[in-house]
């Protein structure tokens, strides 16, 4: 193990970066190595959330999920990031794993942590889920790995456009450090000695709200089958003005929903009729897996639902998500 | 490396040569085999610890992170010969099947009853939800909180 002192040094050492380790020790313990653990935690200025003088959130990217699950800046101004954080893995693993390990976690595919496969993102040729077991792949089938990408927060974070630093190279967008996902070997566009050093939330809109969901197969603690997060500013006449959507569990990135987002401006904030109309198009270009259908119904009724939550504005309050099934405070998100 | 930290009170030594976790240096070199050894990915909270007063799964933490700090196992929980109430409310209910996972419960528990003594039902489930019990014994253990925190049990 390598233990930079430095971002300079961390740069420099090849091997496999360390920030909580939760996917790093679980994927090493399963034979899935990438070089000597290089361990970012005694690096200083990583962790923590802070305003910019322009407005702008940054949270380093060694911040632990619970905290920006808790801190007040982003459960104020970006409450569907925080209910995002809140509502993912366990308490354990909240306690435990970081924004930027979130982001650049490797893929939760059975297929590649079994050792007795091999596939395109264990090093090796082909997709064995998409010939066997595929039942939690993709609906956007866009490149040869049909394994969805397990970052929750990646989504979040494109409906409040954030960005990316990493070292040596400046900021990316989130849009950017993921790619198109036509690439089935990697998680994320970052390559060695790229460190990701802090996440940046722009500015929020005047008056905007947010809300987050996820369908699971188990009431808690379990990977979501489909999520969704929508950001929405509305004007003087009740009208959606701006409209940002992004879903999870559907694509090999975390995947923005544009046509959905057009579909929403002009929109009451009060007509379901016209929001359940811009949420089926939520599947737009979607081409499902034989095994995977469930999962188109699944993302229109969900995309609907929160676009109806954020236009109500109930994630903004303790009992609105007490009512929508979202983590309270008390829980110790 | 040698690392040093208390545990349960007690200061203690290990010797970590690799990226060995937390729960391979309580239970190979420290003799504290309440932290069961279940999945090793994180997922069932079986080998759940507190860490300077933080849930964690001891699997997933390096040996080396432990260093200076305070770790508590279920074999701290409460002064030896004692229970903690947490465990007197199990016992009440007859909260425990196999057992495997009791201790990973315990630990939860007494972390959620000290940050919030009269927690929800919902607020329980919450907190129990990175523990898993094989066994699916989930109605009595919740009960056994429900009744702990001054809950009328369904």
């Amino acid at each position: 193990m390598i233990r930079p002192a430095t971002l300079r040094e961390a740069v420099a050492a090849r091997g496999e970066y360390r920030a909580g380790g939760t996917d790093l020790l679980a994927r090493r313990r399963l034979g899935l190595h990438d070089g000597e653990v290089v361990d970012l935690t005694h690096i200083p200025g990583l962790a923590g959330i802070e305003r910019q003088e322009d407005g702008a959130v940054r949270i380093g990217a060694l911040t632990r999920i619970a905290d920006v699950a808790s801190h007040p800046l982003v459960a104020g101004a970006y409450p569907a990031l925080a209910n995002t954080a809140g509502s993912l893995a366990t308490p354990q693993i909240r306690a435990v794993g970081t924004i930027g390990g979130n982001l650049l976690q490797r893929n939760r595919c059975p297929y590649y942590r079994h050792p007795a496969f091999s596939c395109f993102k264990s090093g090796g040729d082909g997709c064995p889920a998409r010939h066997g077991d595929h039942s939690h792949g993709v609906i956007f089938d866009l490149g040869p790995c049909v394994s969805p990408h397990p970052s929750s927060i990646g989504a979040a974070l494109l409906t409040y456009e954030a960005g990316v630093e990493v070292a040596g190279r400046g900021r990316l967008s989130v849009a950017d450090l993921f790619g198109d996902g036509t690439d089935g070997r990697h998680d994320h566009r970052l390559g060695p000695g790229d460190v990701l050093v802090a996440v940046y939330l722009p500015p929020p809109l005047e008056g905007e709200r947010a809300a987050y969901r996820r369908v699971t197969s188990r009431a808690l603690a379990e990977w979501p089958t489909v999520e969704a997060v929508c950001r929405l500013a509305l004007d003087e006449e009740n009208r959606i003005s701006v409209a940002r959507v992004a879903v999870g569990g559907v694509a090999p990135i975390p995947l923005r929903r544009p046509e959905v987002e057009d579909a929403l401006v002009g929109v009451s904030a009060s007509d379901r009729t016209a929001i359940e109309r811009a949420a089926r198009r939520a599947t737009e270009g979607a081409d499902p897996l034989p095994q995977t259908s469930h999962k188109v119904p699944l993302l229109e009724a969900l995309v609907a639902d929160v676009v109806e939550s954020a236009a109500a504005g109930d994630a903004h309050t303790e009992a609105g998500r007490a009512e929508r099934g979202l983590p309270t405070k008390s829980g110790r998100l | 490396m040698i690392i040093g930290f208390r545990l349960n009170g007690q200061e203690v030594t290990a010797r970590v040569d690799h990226p060995a976790s937390l729960l391979d240096v309580l239970r190979d070199q420290l003799g504290a085999y309440g932290s069961k050894n279940a999945c090793e990915q994180g997922e069932c909270g079986s080998c759940s610890v507190l860490l300077d007063g933080e849930l964690v799964c001891s699997c997933l933490v390096l040996a080396a992170d432990a260093e200076g700090s305070e770790v508590t196992t279920v074999e701290g929980v409460a002064p030896e010969g004692e229970l903690h109430p947490v465990q007197e409310a199990m016992n009440r209910v007859g909260a425990v099947q196999c057992g495997f996972c009791t201790p990973g419960f315990v630990v939860a528990a007494v972390d959620l009853f000290e940050r919030n003594p009269h927690p929800t039902s919902r607020e329980i489930k919450e907190a129990l939800a990175g523990n898993i019990c094989r066994c699916t014994g989930y109605g009595a253990i919740i009960r056994a909180f429900e009744e702990l925190a001054g809950r009328e049990v369904r």
